[in-house]
């Protein structure tokens, strides 16, 4: 996957390209309105993170021209810009999805492939993993072909942890991933720890190995080397 | 009592002094006048004896009523013409009456005569009766016009002072415009507005300005933020030992905490801008049962009985954004201060709307809870602004919010 990362603070972009690039994604970054500009006209990107504030523009221009052009990269909105008018009119001019600063990497990761996946994936919205395999459309998860019983939010949990493999993810990074708005209020994050139980349970019962790992401290790691 | 009522007692009282002094004056000044016009008469009586006497009449046959003459010896010298006052039994009225009296002396024909005149035309008791009559007649007019002068001078000339009271009354400093005083004559009434207006403006100014500040300095606080949280997740990344997990663990949560804390000092800012319109009315009912659905999990996870009595189609002018913030923060407050089974009681009706849940009383005073930064324990993970949105929401929106604990449960009406 080819991705054009339009963001003005250096540090935050590289944030950015470093976590992404580990993915092995192609990673290019503009960091002003027309650089941004130029490199859209000249090269082909399947996703764009586009931030909506420029030092030269407003980043929703940017998603104006995407749109005149049709060009077929699907853009998600990063924006410090907390304003639901910014949603509204980026989700109206066509953006995919949006995400508020400050993000948490893996969570950029997973609406990037989720997006990915419904632009260029269609029909094969399947997800396999060593014995794990899972349908997006059904939602059904099945480990060594044994149906999974997965409440909602287990099954969030396990697509979070598979497109983020070998990662760390904090229980906060979990939280809001699986709670959104809602995490916020939360006290503390023994229900992040009662889903990833109840998760492990359950693909351990039915043959899976035991991938999810605790990292001491930290949250947890979908280790894919193990076994 | 209104200012100018205050005035017009100062005034009735000065001029029922003036009135007073006046009336002294007038009754001294009237009285000289009656008491020289009589003497004048009296001397005229006295010139008449004498003319009498020097024809030859026996004096007492000019001895009556109001008159004396006696005969004096002739080596005395005269005396002088005299007016002087005297005390004289009234005829008609039975008592002792002061009249006028005057006498002289006179040698007529080798004979030395004392002859004395007295009457009482106008007696000064019937002055000063006049005079208090018409002091008193004068005064009551006075009274009269005073009041209803100061009445209509209470509505034409505090007119501007009542409309700037009106004006500042009905200002906040929220508002965009500026404050708008009616324009006026009077010199001390400009120099009011003038100063009321500098005021203002400078008040507007310095909240937009603390505004502005609050909403800049949140939302650049957040790029910063970013980066760190960024750095930490890529750090988490390579390879550490136990102890520096700890450590980048600790500061990924200050980070976390940080970032909460801008984004509800920016929400905060934004709600005192008015910058949520109200779109029309919104289901509110349905709302708060989407809200008790999205925190199902999390009841449970605690064991909590949720009891919920939700009348349907309540309807209230509120942005859904804000009644959705409002509703969550309420929730989960309620979640987050209760006991491991504990009871949570939800109550819509038309009218209010009540959140009651068990918990430990309040380490902080009831009336504190809706403050920016009250927290029941300092080692609480919240930020402390929960409850300071939900208040200013319901400002906004003109609810009315109150807190009560009794018996164990903590109790948030919401009267609409």
């Amino acid at each position: 996957m080819k991705i054009l990362v339009i963001e003005d603070n250096l540090e935050l972009a590289q944030n950015i390209t470093e976590y992404l690039q580990r993915e092995g994604y192609v990673c290019e970054l503009a960091d002003s309105h027309a650089k941004a500009v130029n490199k859209l006209g000249a090269f082909a990107y399947d996703c764009v993170v586009l931030d909506i504030m420029l030092p030269d523009g407003n980043g929703l221009d940017i998603l104006r021209f995407v749109k005149n052009e049709k060009i077929k990269s699907c853009v998600l909105i990063i924006s410090a810009k907390n304003s639901l008018d910014d949603k509204v009119i980026g989700l109206e001019l066509g953006a995919d999805d949006y995400l508020t600063k400050p993000f948490h990497l893996p969570e950029l990761n997973a609406r990037l492939k989720a997006l990915y996946r419904r632009k260029y994936i269609q029909g094969d919205k399947e997800i396999f993993f060593n014995e794990i395999h899972i349908n997006m459309d059904t939602m059904e998860t099945l480990v060594n072909k044994q149906l999974l019983e997965l409440t909602r939010k287990e099954y969030a949990l396990l697509v979070y942890f598979l497109t983020n493999k070998n990662r760390v993810l904090t229980r906060q990074s979990i939280a809001e991933h699986l709670w959104g708005d809602y995490a916020d209020n939360l006290l503390n994050f023994d229900f992040v720890y009662q889903h990833v139980k109840n998760l492990r349970k359950k693909i351990i019962q039915a043959g899976g190995k035991d991938y999810i790992e605790t990292v001491y401290g930290l949250g947890y790691k979908f280790n894919a080397n193990r076994g | 009592m209104k200012l100018v009522f205050k005035f017009a007692i100062w005034y009735l009282v000065i001029t029922l002094l003036a009135l007073a002094i006046g009336g002294v004056i007038s009754y001294r000044e009237i009285k000289e006048e009656v008491d020289f016009e009589q003497s004048l008469y009296l001397k005229g009586k006295l010139d008449a004896a004498v003319r009498r006497l020097s024809r030859g009449m026996h004096p007492d046959s000019l001895a009556r009523h109001n008159m004396e003459i006696q005969q004096l010896d002739f080596a005395r010298p005269e005396m002088n013409f005299r007016v002087t006052d005297t005390v004289v039994m009234h005829k008609f009225l039975q008592r002792l009456e002061q009249q006028i009296k005057v006498s002289a002396s006179y040698k007529v024909n080798g004979k030395h005569y004392y002859i004395a005149a007295y009457d009482g035309m106008v007696e000064s008791d019937d002055i000063t009766d006049a005079v208090i009559k018409s002091i008193t007649g004068i005064f009551i007019v006075m009274l009269v016009v005073t009041g209803l002068l100061s009445y209509l001078i209470s509505k034409h000339l505090l007119h501007p002072f009542h409309s700037t009271l009106r004006a500042i009354r009905a200002f906040t400093l929220r508002q965009k415009e500026p404050l708008q005083l009616a324009p006026t004559r009077t010199s001390e009434f400009k120099k009011l507005n003038l100063f009321l207006q500098h005021m203002t403006e400078k008040a507007q100014h310095d909240y937009s300005n603390l505004k502005e500040f609050t909403e800049n300095a949140s939302h650049e606080m957040q790029t910063p933020l970013a980066i760190i949280r960024g750095k930490l997740e890529l750090l988490m990344e390579s390879e550490i030992n136990d102890s520096q997990a700890k450590l980048i663990m600790s500061a990924h949560n200050a980070v976390e905490k940080l970032s909460k804390m801008g984004q509800s000092l920016i929400l905060l800012a934004k709600l005192e801008n008015q910058e949520f319109e109200t779109p029309g009315k919104i289901d509110f009912s349905r709302i708060l049962s989407d809200n008790l659905l999205a925190f199902e999990e999390l009841i449970e996870m605690k064991s909590i009985t949720l009891k919920q009595d939700i009348a349907e189609n309540v309807e209230l002018s509120i942005h859904p954004v804000l009644a959705d913030i409002l509703l969550s923060n309420l929730m989960s407050n309620a979640i987050r201060h209760n006991y491991m089974e504990g009871r949570i009681t939800v109550t819509l009706t038309k009218k209010e709307l009540i959140v009651e849940n068990t918990g430990d009383p309040l380490k902080v005073a009831p009336a504190e809870i809706f403050k920016r930064f009250k927290k029941s324990t300092q080692a609480d993970d919240s930020v402390g602004l929960g409850l300071a949105i939900v208040k200013q929401i319901c400002t906004q929106n003109n609810m009315l919010i109150s807190y009560s604990y009794s018996g164990s449960e903590h109790q948030f009406r919401l009267q609409f």
